[in-house]
């Protein structure tokens, strides 16, 4: 713990200084007159390839490129620094023209997104930790599925004659929404509890009325119920952590295009602006 | 405790693949495990239905084994399948869906470049800012600044590699800017000779001073270069907008290229030098006895300009329109009160422009019809004007020839050159006589002289001579050349210049019979006559200029030559107040007749506008920089050591005309320090762009 503590807090010195220096030498060198606009810009290119990078290590896994997590880290580093590039290259305003204004927005949503998963995958992981069982995203349903089965199957076992079905009603009115699928995503990401509190209080008002054995089938539903919300959980912050990607990577295609076309007209005409 | 819900033995888990593209529909909706999965096209690989084969009267099941084998029940009587469709719907997985997004993203970036691409609207969509308002009218024609508008993706890809492209978009710039000069690529718009000239000038008059930490470590990083050409773009860069500034340059940045750098203007900036007096000025005014005695005494008070002395610098300087110089008042407003009778000078003879040798009559020959034979000629040679005349005469020639060694003043000691000199003057007076500014013009156009049509013109004056000294010149002269017969001239003037034998007190033309010389004096101040001869005079080479005789005499303390007669050192004569220069192109000298224009286009790197500094509520006065030096001497010895030297003969006086020469104004320097009051740290003033422009041919906004 210890370790990883003075590790972080070299990791965040190393940044500043990096940071402090480039700043100096950006200052340094635009004192002279040179164009700092091309420097930053070549910098900021490669930047923007190098981060692009690190999705295509992750496809060629196959290679001896370094781990993932040393790729992650420099992928985080040279983000943040790409940001500090980016706003001394655009001047500490927003670009006038179309292209740039495109590449502006396009280069604030990538880092926002990339600033934003990176929260997320400093955060839900723990929370992920807190409640439930750690399930494979992809098999959740097949989870559902068997919670629900197994929920069906204790009331089942309940029927009795037709006036006298306390259990399966209550399952009909009250948990058969719930069990049919993913439920409470946006509750759970926003960490609130009240529905499964709701359910608990509604399972607990029921069972003074019930008989022994459906008590005990009662009780048996209501672990169920504990477990189809862990799933729930687990489902909605496992979406979360998927989903920003969706905004993460689509853009960054968007934006080296954009570089790139900025490059070759910047190239091409800077000649007569900064 | 419930059991887990995951299990990760390999019979129960199957193998989990989220990169691929498809997932099972019914794994996704229904949570059924599939142990199959959709093919890589999408499809379900699930085939629950066969197709019954017929053998001889029945239908059989043909279900393969890795779908779950032939089926009890078989198909039915008409050979259809028993079993229902249980095929799913397959979904995209997520990684699928990203990369279908990626696809889109790519496409609508695409889609978007080509649109800035394509078109031709009034604004370029490629443009990444507007340009400011001076370019406004040109910025839907890229290829007015930019080289690469002219063609297409391949002529930018072209030019994006070409080094050379800065300069030749550069040179787009200057088809407007053409005030730029043909240097505007280099620092400054200077020649790499002129500025190693100005640093090496600048090196020696100022003191080493401590360069900035900051511009030590930017010269590290990149080391200035000024022998090569710069961009415009270095300092001037367009599409920031209407109202951004073209020359927004910080005080370091302009730094990074001087051999000499320095904190701010008021710590370390070098001294101002002799700043504004480089030059001498084109008008000698001695300020110090003017302000200490003549506008503070009362006895000069009658002289002055409607008999009220001036109260302040205001009285006489007046700030143009720009509000950038002080302009001096015309003489007329300014002077003539007290100088105008010292031109016109009653006491002075006037200039001789012609003038008679002592003749005498011959030992063993006839007396020479000539006025004067008696007396002492007082000059070595004869006047300029009459050298020119005569310079082609056979006789005159011929007369110069005899003399050798003598002069003038001594020409009866041989008389053959007296006898060609009679000859040779009485020839040159009765052309004038009978042809006038015709002979004139013969006599000098052989020359190609510059001395011709003076106004006033000398020759009713020569006329009027000939017909007093030379009275039977024409009969005489007809005698002599029986093929000629010329009608005796009797010009109407003749009875009134009769009765002119004495100096024309208004000035021009005057004849003397004292001592036979034809002279003139200024009609006053800016005489045609003068201005125009010492015009001319003074363009000549220097090796000449000292034998011009009138130049001689203009240039001389003791105009006439005659030590005790004032000349142009005394107060009121042509020199005395007008400077001459030497052009540094032509290498022609030329008098300043008039004071500094604001039409005059020197290359500056300095500028400042009195406007601003006159206009701080009376503040600020102009002997707050303007302060007199007390250490002027006796004003003749300071001109002539500034404007006059003897000759190495020691007889005649050359002018001084080095450009270079200090000027005492009667003020010294203006102090830096004294700028510093105002401009300095706490008022924030004190910019390089305050004082100084970058081009030497500035385009820019006058600033104080």
């Amino acid at each position: 713990m210890i370790q990883q503590l003075i590790q972080y807090r070299i990791r965040v010195i190393s940044f500043l200084v990096l940071v402090t220096l480039t700043l100096s030498v950006f200052w340094l060198y635009s004192l002279t007159l040179s164009k700092t606009a091309f420097a930053s810009g070549i910098l900021l290119l490669c930047c923007i390839l190098f981060l692009a990078a690190y999705q295509w290590r992750k496809k060629l896994s196959f290679l001896s490129l370094g781990t993932a997590t040393v790729w992650l880290q420099f992928h985080i580093f040279v983000g943040l620094m790409s940001s500090l590039l980016f706003l001394m290259h655009i001047g500490f305003r927003v670009p006038d023209g179309m292209l740039e204004f495109a590449l502006f927005l396009t280069y604030c949503f990538v880092f926002l997104s990339g600033v934003l998963g990176w929260l997320l995958s400093r955060i839900i992981p723990y929370r992920l930790l807190s409640r439930g069982e750690q399930v494979i995203y992809e098999r959740i349903p097949i989870y559902y599925r068997k919670v629900r089965e197994a929920v069906e199957q204790l009331v089942s076992e309940n029927l009795k004659t037709d006036e006298e079905n306390a259990v399966a009603d209550f399952y009909q009115k009250n948990l058969r929404e719930f069990f049919s699928g993913p439920r409470n995503q946006l509750r759970h990401i926003l960490h609130s509890r009240r529905h499964r509190h709701q359910l608990t209080q509604q399972v607990s008002q029921i069972l003074p009325y019930l008989e022994e054995r459906e008590q005990e089938a009662m009780k048996q539903i209501a672990v169920q119920i504990q477990l189809k919300d862990d799933l729930d959980y687990q489902r909605s912050l496992q979406s979360v952590l998927k989903t920003w990607l969706f905004v993460h990577v689509p853009l960054t295609w968007t934006l080296i295009l954009f570089a790139l076309f900025h490059t070759i007209t910047v190239c091409a005409f800077a000649s007569t602006s900064g | 405790m419930t059991d887990s819900l995951q299990s990760f033995n390999w019979k129960d888990s199957d193998y989990e693949r989220p990169g691929n593209d498809w997932v099972c529909g019914h794994k996704c909706e229904l949570g059924q495990v599939c142990r199959l999965g959709p093919d890589s096209q999408g499809c379900c690989q699930i085939q629950s239905r066969c197709q019954p084969e017929k053998k001889g009267e029945k239908y059989v099941c043909t279900r393969a084994a890795v779908h779950g084998g032939k089926c009890k029940e078989g198909p039915t009587e008409d050979g259809n399948c028993c079993q229902s469709d249980a095929r799913c719907q397959p979904k995209r997985s997520l990684a699928a869906k990203r990369r279908l997004l990626s696809c889109i993203a790519t496409a609508a970036g695409v889609l978007f470049c080509l649109f800035l691409f394509g078109g031709s609207s009034s604004t370029p969509r490629l443009a990444p800012g507007d340009v400011t308002s001076a370019h406004a009218a040109i910025e839907a024609e890229c290829q007015a600044c930019h080289t690469s508008a002219e063609g297409g993706l391949g002529h930018w890809m072209h030019a994006a590699f070409d080094s050379g492209a800065g300069l030749k978009d550069s040179a787009r710039c200057l088809r407007c800017h053409k005030e730029l000069g043909t240097n505007a690529m280099f620092a400054h718009g200077l020649s790499i000779d002129q500025l190693k000239e100005k640093t090496a000038q600048l090196h020696e008059t100022s003191q080493p001073v401590e360069t900035p930490f900051s511009l030590q470590l930017a010269a590290f990083i990149d080391p200035p270069d000024t022998d090569k050409t710069l961009t415009c773009a270095t300092c001037h860069q367009e599409h920031h907008g209407r109202e951004a500034s073209l020359t927004q340059l910080t005080d370091t940045q302009c730094q990074s290229c001087h051999s000499s750098q320095f904190a701010s203007f008021e710590h370390g900036h070098p001294g101002l030098g002799d700043y504004p007096y480089k030059r001498r000025s084109r008008i000698y005014f001695d300020h110090s006895t003017h302000l200490k005695r003549y506008f503070v005494e009362d006895e000069f008070k009658r002289t002055m300009p409607a008999g009220i002395k001036p109260e302040s610098c205001r009285s006489c300087h007046t700030a143009d329109s720009s509000g950038q110089l002080m302009l001096t008042g015309s003489f007329d407003e300014m002077c003539a009160s007290c100088h105008e009778p010292q031109i016109k000078d009653i006491d002075f003879p006037g200039v001789p422009f012609w003038a008679l040798p002592v003749i005498s009559d011959s030992n063993d020959s006839k007396s020479v019809q000539w006025p004067r034979k008696t007396g002492v000629f007082s000059f070595a040679r004869l006047p300029h004007l009459m050298e020119l005349l005569l310079k082609d005469d056979p006789d005159y020639q011929q007369a110069i020839q005899n003399l050798g060694e003598l002069d003038f003043r001594r020409i009866q000691e041989s008389e053959e050159a007296q006898a060609s000199m009679v000859n040779a003057i009485k020839k040159l007076f009765y052309e004038i006589a009978i042809d006038g500014e015709d002979a004139l013009q013969r006599r000098l156009g052989k020359s190609g002289s510059v001395y011709l049509n003076l106004e006033p013109s000398i020759v009713p004056t020569l006329r009027q001579a000939q017909q007093i000294w030379f009275p039977d010149l024409i009969a005489e002269w007809e005698q002599k050349s029986t093929t000629q017969n010329q009608e005796s001239l009797s010009p109407p003037e003749m009875q009134f210049m009769h009765q002119r034998k004495s100096p024309d007190i208004s000035g021009g033309w005057s004849l003397s019979n004292s001592d036979y010389t034809i002279r003139y004096r200024p009609l006053g101040h800016a005489d045609p006559l003068i201005k125009a001869w010492l015009d001319q005079a003074v363009q000549e080479d220097p090796q000449f200029l000292t034998q011009d005789y009138l130049w001689q005499i203009f240039s001389n303390p003791t105009a006439s030559g005659v030590e005790g007669t004032t000349g142009a050192l005394a107060s009121g004569r042509c020199l005395m107040c007008h400077t001459v220069d030497r052009d540094t192109q032509s290498g022609l000298a030329f008098i300043n007749w008039k004071p500094f224009q604001p039409t005059s286009k020197a290359a500056k790197l300095t500028r400042f506008s009195h406007a601003p500094h006159l206009a701080l509520g009376g503040r600020q006065r102009c002997e707050s920089c303007h302060t007199l030096d007390s250490t002027g001497s006796d004003i003749t010895s300071v001109l002539r050591s500034q404007f006059f030297t003897r000759d190495k003969a020691g007889i005649s006086w050359e002018i001084v005309d080095d450009p270079q020469q200090v000027c005492t104004s009667g003020f010294r320097p203006v102090n830096r320090m004294s700028c510093a009051t105002c401009h300095n740290q706490k008022t924030q003033i004190q910019s390089c762009l305050q004082c100084h422009q970058y081009h030497v041919h500035g385009s820019g906004k006058r600033q104080p």
